[in-house]
């Protein structure tokens, strides 16, 4: 985790030094370039269709993720506060959550006439004739 | 059996080459050995490789490059220079103010000598967009540019306040999450690990030298549409497929990304055009 | 310049008696015949036919295509040169479009 970090630090920092600001931490705001510039130049690089400048409007996870160049390269918290920003997000079914038992998928999907979807009402026993794929066993 | 007639050609070819260019530059002027040797090796190359069908756009584009007056047109070694520009772009220019890319400069020279108003420039800039096979003038002229710096390696001036400024505002914008899918360019295109879309892998700005091979092939043609694609027709594609808003050529945020990857190439050397899917 | 347009690329000298490899490069959509499964309706293709390869006015090699090459072909034939000339080749389509190009090479 250290060594990705380190490594994804290392290619910032070279990628972006320069002989006047030489930094060793993650380049999250450039000394010389202010968030209004490069909010100016995105807005002026695509088409001024009001239907769809939303799509420019960061909302809080982006911004955090934005400051990183890739999930190796995030410390645990600023991980931590994208999961819980994110959680309240997921919507989950109105109707609950029904996985249903897995052990009864389990026989399904082991036995050798099981394995498709219609076939819970079959008998499940061994084929009469030798030679049907049997798994784990080829 | 083709393997020996190949390598047998080529060696035929190299030999006969040498000779030739030996008698051929003495009656044009004296070249040191090194340099005919060079000569040689190059065009032996060229012969090995074969021809890429984006060269048809390039002679295309000598004659375009005429019809609109882009002569005049200086890419910053001179009016009408075209050997060597594309190494150097993007630059600032001082008779603009601004940094531009190589597709922006045109596009403002269209408007300066060719008498186009703006939205004519970006009519002809797209008029090959979502096209296959498409004989289109301004592809032809992108082309015909960056052909002639071929072999030359490319050297963005960094140390340009304004252009390193755009440097900086496009790795910001290459870094950030935008859009209704948390999409950047880095999704696909940063790491350390190797990404791939099916069998294709892709290049990673992180890794060294990979965007360097990925953007001196600019413009590349490419087999599926049988045309050439150039840097601005890429980013507007790139950015369809992040569901971002729709690009608009030879804007600023194209020179910020042009910056940010040419900057980040700097000592690869240019290969156009380049061959792809 | 449109369809049609090519570039043939030789090397400038050779030896008396090799065989070098003509270069060409050839813009053309190359589509098939298609039929249109809901109405039957035939599109029809186009496409290059015939690529002759003249030396010296001297028929060399002749290569019949079809739609089943993909489009703007690259195409490299071979060829014995013995004494210095001009090389031609002369392509035409399925439309009627006939062009020819040529490129010049000297022996020693």
């Amino acid at each position: 985790m250290r060594k990705t970090l380190f490594l994804g630090l290392l290619a910032i920092g070279l990628v972006g030094i320069s002989p006047a600001q030489q930094k060793k931490q993650p380049t999250k705001k450039e000394a010389g370039v202010k968030p209004e510039e490069v909010r100016q130049v995105l807005l002026s690089g695509f088409e001024q269709d009001p239907k769809f400048l939303w799509k420019l409007e960061q909302d809080e996870s982006q911004r955090i993720c934005s400051q990183y160049p890739s999930r190796e390269a995030m410390p645990a918290q600023a991980i931590q506060k994208v999961i819980e920003l994110d959680n309240k997000n997921i919507v989950y079914p109105q109707w609950g959550i029904f996985w249903g038992d897995w052990k009864e998928g389990k026989k399904l999907v082991d036995s050798p006439r099981g394995g498709r979807f219609a076939s819970y009402g079959f008998p499940i026993k061994p084929p009469t004739r030798a030679g049907t794929a049997t798994p784990a066993t080829s | 059996m083709r393997k020996i007639f190949l390598t047998s050609a080529v060696f035929g070819l190299a030999c006969a080459g040498l000779l030739g260019y030996q008698t051929v530059k003495a009656q044009d002027q004296e070249l040191s050995p090194e340099e005919e040797i060079r000569l040689v090796q190059e065009f032996n190359r060229m012969m090995a490789e074969g021809i890429n069908p984006g060269e048809i756009w390039a002679e295309m584009g000598k004659e375009a490059f005429k019809k609109y007056n882009l002569d005049k047109c200086d890419f910053g070694l001179g009016p009408g220079k075209v050997e060597g520009a594309l190494a150097q772009l993007p630059r600032y220019f001082p008779d603009a103010k601004k940094v531009m890319d190589l597709e922006t400069r045109i596009g403002w020279c269209l408007q300066q000598y060719a008498g186009m108003t703006p939205e004519q420039v970006k009519k002809f800039a797209t008029q090959c967009w979502g096209k296959s096979q498409c004989m289109g003038e301004y592809d032809a002229i992108v082309m015909y540019v960056s052909m002639a710096s071929n072999g030359q390696k490319v050297n963005v001036n960094l140390k340009n306040p304004q252009v390193k400024r755009m440097y900086e505002i496009g790795k910001q914008i290459y870094y950030a999450r935008l859009g209704p899918w948390d999409f950047n360019c880095a999704t696909c295109h940063a790491g350390q690990q190797e990404v791939r879309i099916r069998a294709t892998k892709l290049w990673s700005a992180d890794r060294p030298g990979e965007a360097g091979q990925a953007v001196s092939i600019f413009p590349k043609y490419l087999v599926r549409w049988a045309q050439p694609m150039t840097m601005h027709y890429r980013y507007a594609e790139c950015m369809r497929q992040m569901r971002w808003p729709t690009f608009e050529p030879h804007s600023d945020l194209a020179v910020a990304l042009s910056a940010f990857l040419y900057g980040t190439a700097n000592g690869t050397e240019i290969k156009v055009p380049g061959i792809g899917r | 310049m449109a369809t049609g347009t090519a570039i043939v690329r030789v090397p400038k000298e050779a030896q008396k008696g090799q065989v070098i490899r003509v270069q060409m490069v050839i813009t053309h959509p190359m589509t098939p015949t298609r039929r249109d499964p809901q109405t039957g309706q035939e599109t029809p293709g186009h496409f290059l036919t015939k690529l002759q390869l003249f030396y010296n006015d001297q028929l060399v090699s002749e290569m019949n295509m079809a739609a089943g090459i993909s489009a703007n072909p690259f195409i490299a034939l071979p060829l014995k040169v013995e004494s210095a000339g001009v090389i031609k080749i002369v392509y035409e389509d399925n439309k009627g479009g006939k062009w020819e190009k040529t490129a010049e090479i000297t022996v020693k």
